[in-house]
């Protein structure tokens, strides 16, 4: 028994160095003063430097954060509508419903992006920040709608009910109760379809035009071309302090709806 | 009360009226942007889209056959199939004892355990293969303490193998495992076990016999979370595999964008659509719904 | 003129009529009990008045006015929630004012009125408090303040004390009436816990399977109850005698002798409802109307009383004696007794009601 808890445990902690290694060794080489990616001479901040001063990132930077701030904000609000209608009405179709609700998150992704892409050419569509929006939101929509229906599921309506005695009407109590109760579960969402946008590269690399590019987008081009670079590691490390904070953000936005 | 007075309230009253409203956007926004792509697909699929972009009601299944008397392409798709079989049996292998450890054994803190696990998947999964990537580089940092401690002459070519790309898609989708599995073993009952050991049951029969069966929701959970996004990888081998390892997702893309030829390319992205499909039918039929549980 | 009324109101869920052909006058200032087992009802009742639920057929007034067609926030109605439905966003100053800002009152009266009316609950300088820093009673003074602060002209109450133990439960009801006094509304107050309505109403309305059942006081659906259910609905126990009734004499199979009731109606099948705490119990019993002899099966201690099952041939009566009476003399099992009460003691339960 001992010796099954022994083993169990030093597995665990290997699994654990499995996961952190890559990352670890990534971002430490990320410093390093020379190109080499196998020996460490010395710190240094000039890879960092080199990718700060390309312009090409910062416009690719630029382009993620806007691209998925309305991203954010349509599936948000189409999202939301979807979840409501779910929660609050009874329907004949409902199953279906789900299903098509829930087809977007298992359908492998290149097939999504090509098809859109597809779709795209075939319409005349000019592909653009638009089309990339639009195949985001596609998806995000979805997801949304899963994680906000599984928050509604414990909402009690009846805060609502209060509202409408108390001398609200519809509008009213949509605004000041049901929104405000709701905010930290839309706000958990929100955070989760920016970063499903943030991240995003397959939809993006299909549906991008001529010059718009993400930032994943950059990160694929360069590590497809080019394999492993210390300027790229820079980038990377970069990108994954982005994703870090926005995972605390929305961990703490979970841990805030919890305390209601 | 007027009538049209109490016709104007019926209508803002109505619950239908309000349903359309809140559903009409969303659905409408799902059949245009999501639906109606892979209609457009289906057309091209069956022929019924020619090359100036005319819609023809001819259909015909001439690319699927010829997808399916494809020896090369079979051979990639069965190629896809077995990758994404061996990810997921990896990734039970490696996740059973960490979720049955953290669950099981760990008294303190089990709490930290579990978020210190998922902090590493909140990075990108372009980024998480990259990172990996460094390490299977010839010049890498692993290479070079082989090389220098003599175990090895040359430095390993771990990159552009099916190693690589089957360690680097463990390493990407072990969460969608080790999660379910965790959620499934803590809701299991402790009590459960001790029974059974009171019931004379040794450790090993107690785990085959009751831990095991009982944890089987969890496993196929995880499984179907890792088979279906495994086999459509698409970012894993194109990044640390060659030509060789290739995957379906590659093809597909290779036949659009390289090829250029959208009618075949169609026919296997539909055919593959319907096989994870029936997969995830299947799936959702035996154990219930799948609840994205992060 | 009457604050709430309910004409034939009929309201289905699917097959299952909730609330079936239901009518209802309640008075000015009173203090109003829908009583029932769940299920019965009485909740929808009570939402229809408030405008939550919109009645298939049938018409609601408030004070005199047909409001069947007016949506919720538009009645002037004041309701508290099984689970109270305190805003959880709002401190307790916010919850209270929500009203009256609905209402679009100046920002400087609604403080003074939030602050009146948390002076009449007893929460006087609790303004700022969030609503989990409450401890359950002040959560439920504060329901209690926000539906009382924009002067409703009838407060509904879902059940409001369920959720609270016992102590704050029979401290809140003394309470709750106080309130219902000093502030002067028609309270109108949905529970399933026969204590609660007896302690506070003026007049109870018990329903079953969506019917009305009977309305009265306290003392009237207690004592004269007019169904078997309402008998044995309300109240600890009651013994119920099945028989013919002619020229104010039952005769049953069960007893070997009349029983003499009141004088009334004549009829084939009717109930007789007799309280246990009615009942006599003695070794010699005179002057009564009714005298039976029995032998005493079960003697249970319960405090204040004592109740001994007492076998009257193949029945079996419950009868409750205050426990001063041990002071002088107990009965034990097995024991020869005779049992008794007066004839216009016991009620009669009609045929309709049987």
């Amino acid at each position: 028994m001992k010796k099954t808890n022994l083993f169990l445990m030093i597995f665990t902690v290997f699994v654990f160095i499995f996961l952190y290694a890559p990352m670890v060794i990534m971002v430490i080489f990320s410093f390093n003063e020379a190109k080499s990616l196998g020996v460490f001479t010395a710190f240094s901040l000039k890879w960092y430097e080199k990718i700060f001063t390309n312009t090409e990132v910062w416009v690719a930077l630029y382009n993620s954060v806007w691209v998925g701030a309305v991203v954010t904000a349509v599936s948000i609000v189409l999202g939301m509508m979807m979840a409501l209608a779910v929660t609050r009405f009874s329907f004949v179709g409902k199953p279906i419903l789900d299903a098509l609700i829930l087809i977007p998150i298992i359908i492998p992704e290149i097939t999504e992006a090509l098809s859109l892409l597809v779709m795209y050419v075939f319409l005349n569509i000019p592909l653009g920040p638009l089309t990339v929006i639009i195949g985001h939101a596609a998806f995000d929509v979805a997801f949304v709608t899963v994680v906000l229906r599984a928050r509604m599921a414990g909402y009690d309506r009846t805060v609502e009910e209060a509202a409408r005695t108390l001398g609200a009407n519809e509008l009213q109590t949509f605004f000041r109760i049901t929104l405000p109760v709701m905010y930290p579960a839309i706000l958990a969402a929100g955070l989760l379809a920016f970063t499903l946008s943030f991240d995003d590269l397959i939809k993006t690399l299909f549906t991008t035009g001529p010059g718009f590019k993400t930032l994943p987008l950059i990160v694929w081009s360069s590590a497809a071309r080019g394999g492993v670079s210390p300027d790229l590691n820079a980038l990377s490390t970069f990108a994954i302090s982005i994703s870090l904070l926005f995972a605390v953000f929305r961990i703490r936005a979970e841990k805030k709806m919890r305390g209601v | 009360m007027s009538l049209l007075g109490s016709l104007v309230r019926k209508v803002r009253r109505s619950r239908r009226v309000k349903l359309t409203l809140l559903l009409a956007p969303p659905l409408a926004f799902l059949a245009i942007w999501f639906y109606a792509p892979f209609i457009i697909t289906g057309l091209y699929s069956l022929d019924m889209i020619t090359r100036a972009r005319e819609i023809v009601f001819t259909p015909s299944l001439k690319y699927y056959e010829r997808i399916l008397g494809w020896r090369s392409g079979l051979t990639i798709m069965l190629r896809s199939l077995y990758f994404g079989a061996l990810t997921t049996a990896i990734c039970l292998l490696i996740s059973y004892p960490l979720a049955y450890y953290i669950s099981f054994k760990v008294k303190k803190h089990k709490d930290v355990l579990i978020v210190l696990f998922i902090i590493p998947f909140w990075v990108s999964f372009l980024l998480r293969t990259y990172a990996f990537m460094t390490l299977l580089d010839e010049r890498s940092f692993i290479n070079n303490i082989l090389l220098s401690l003599g175990l090895i002459q040359q430095p390993l070519q771990l990159l552009y193998t099916d190693v690589a790309v089957i360690t680097v898609m463990v390493y990407d989708y072990m969460l969608f495992m080790v999660l379910p599995l965790y959620a499934n073993l803590e809701k299991l009952d402790k009590s459960l076990l001790e029974a059974s050991s009171t019931l004379g049951a040794g450790p090993v029969s107690t785990f085959f016999r009751v831990t095991l069966p009982l944890s089987m929701p969890g496993i196929l959970a995880g499984s179907l979370l890792v088979f279906i996004p495994a086999v459509g990888e698409f970012v894993v081998p194109a990044l640390v595999g060659g030509p060789n390892n290739f995957m379906i997702g590659n093809l597909i893309y290779q036949i659009f964008l390289g090829a250029r030829h959208w009618w075949i390319g169609s026919a296997l992205s539909i055919l593959f659509i319907a096989m994870i499909l029936v997969l995830a039918i299947i799936y959702l039929k035996k154990v219930g719904s799948v609840g994205p549980s992060f | 003129m009457y604050s709430v009324e309910l004409d034939n109101i009929v309201k289905r869920f699917g097959n299952v009529a909730a609330v079936d052909n239901v009518s209802l006058k309640i008075r000015e200032n009173e203090f109003f009990s829908l009583l029932g087992p769940s299920g019965c009802g009485k909740t929808t009742t009570l939402r229809i008045i408030a405008g939550l639920e919109e009645p298939d057929s049938g018409v609601v007034r408030l004070h005199g006015q047909d409001v069947t067609d007016v949506p919720t926030h538009k009645r002037n109605i004041g309701m508290v929630f099984q689970h109270l439905a305190l805003f959880p966003h709002m401190n307790v100053f916010e919850n209270v004012a929500f009203g009256l800002k609905m209402r679009k009152v100046p920002k400087n009266e609604i403080k003074d009125r939030v602050k009146a009316i948390l002076e009449v609950v007893d929460l006087s300088g609790m303004e700022a408090r969030r609503i989990n820093q409450l401890s359950g009673g002040q959560q439920q003074r504060v329901a209690l303040a926000r539906a009382l602060v924009t002067e409703p002209s009838v407060l509904l109450l879902d059940e409001p004390l369920g959720a609270l133990d016992l102590k704050i439960r029979q401290h809140m009801m003394v309470e709750l009436k106080n309130i219902q006094r000093r502030v002067g509304t028609t309270f109108i107050y949905v529970t399933h816990d026969q204590t609660e309505a007896m302690t506070m109403s003026d007049r109870i309305a018990i329903m079953k399977d969506g019917r009305l059942q009977q309305v009265g006081t306290p003392t009237e659906v207690y004592f004269k109850p007019m169904s078997a259910f309402v008998a044995s609905f309300i109240g600890e126990a009651i013994n119920l005698i099945r028989g013919r009734i002619q020229d104010g004499i039952l005769t049953t199979q069960d007893l070997g002798q009349p029983i003499l009731v009141n004088h009334g109606e004549n009829s084939s099948e009717a109930y007789l409802a007799v309280r246990p705490e009615i009942i006599s119990i003695d070794n010699e019993l005179e002057g009564l109307d009714n005298i039976l002899d029995g032998i005493v099966r079960d003697v249970i201690f319960k405090g204040s009383y004592i109740e001994y099952r007492v076998e009257v041939g193949p029945r079996v009566f419950v009868v409750h004696q205050h426990s001063r009476a041990l002071m002088q003399r107990n009965f034990t099992v097995g024991e020869r007794v005779k049992i008794g009460w007066r004839r216009n003691e016991g009620a009669i339960i009609p045929s309709s009601g049987v």
